[in-house]
């Protein structure tokens, strides 16, 4: 199932996805195939009590491909994970729901990507949100941080799922909770590498 | 995949509608890590650990002078005077 890339496939795969998302940062808007923004939002029933608390220009960052949150109940207190944070709607969905008391951290690997996320952050008032740019496959994070670890529309993303899976488990505490939002490819994998890594990130 | 990293309840819970291709579907999934996950870690260790342990276990509650069902009661007297499960 797993492809393992080269080094130069690894690299042009990085390229690929910073070069469709840094455009993505800007604007979500006619770069997918799905909806994007607020209409996106209330399509996966995102609690719209929520995202009352968020600013239009916020809710216009978002592209995620589903509701992680509608996978199990996040509670007050609680210290959260966002891998591949994008522009952090989902970041801040989190941190509103767990409260001051909770925490949350959002990474993601494209630089684009964080600094839409840090201008998102400055336009609320929360205080428990920090952004890290980090791969998903070498959490900087030591073990049995989080209590809870979401990702939407990311994994597909990740050359080395393996690894980062394996991550994800060993920053979760004991009983801790993955709720994953993602593509999943229906049918074969591409035999032709070539074509697999030029077109990873469209 | 995710089971083979060692996840627990790991559930495929249904489509989100959302898909980015005609041969990619979003999809909603969650997997929980277990509470008792480091007890499975010793459940890893050599046999021979394990199995000297049941060794131990099976001799000291061997019927004797005291018969297996008095040890059984004492353990579990004991047991709960140090304010543990049995």
């Amino acid at each position: 199932m797993e492809t393992n890339f080269n080094s130069d496939e690894r690299k042009r795969i990085r390229e690929g996805i910073n070069e469709k998302y840094k455009r993505v940062a800007i604007s979500p808007e006619g770069k997918f195939s799905y909806p994007t923004g607020r209409v996106g939002l209330e399509g996966q029933k995102y609690d719209p009590e929520v995202l009352k608390t968020l600013s239009e220009d916020i809710l216009a960052s978002y592209c995620g491909v589903g509701n992680p949150f509608s996978l199990d109940t996040v509670n007050k207190g609680e210290a959260v994970l966002d891998i591949g944070c994008g522009a952090s709607v989902d970041t801040l969905v989190a941190a509103i729901t767990v409260g001051p008391e909770g925490k949350v951290v959002g990474i993601d690997l494209v630089p684009e990507m964080l600094e839409r996320a840090k201008a998102n952050l400055k336009k609320t008032s929360l205080k428990n949100v920090t952004f890290q740019e980090a791969s998903a496959e070498t959490l900087p994070f030591p073990d049995k941080s989080f209590d809870v670890v979401i990702s939407n529309g990311v994994f597909n993303l990740i050359p080395d799922k393996a690894k980062a899976l394996r991550e994800v488990f060993r920053v979760l505490k004991s009983s801790g909770r993955f709720l994953l939002a993602d593509q999943i490819l229906m049918g074969d994998m591409p035999a032709d590498t070539e074509s697999m890594v030029k077109n990873w990130a469209r | 995949m995710l089971n083979e990293v060692g996840f627990v309840d790991v559930e495929l819970v249904g489509e989100t509608g959302f898909n980015s291709s005609p041969v990619t579907k979003g999809v909603l999934c969650r997997a929980r890590k277990s509470a008792i996950s480091d007890v499975g870690r010793f459940e890893m260790q050599p046999k021979d650990a394990l199995s000297k342990y049941q060794e131990f276990f099976n001799a000291a509650y061997a019927e004797g002078t005291l018969d297996r069902k008095t040890k059984h009661l004492i353990a579990l007297g004991a047991s709960l005077a140090a304010g543990c499960d049995p």
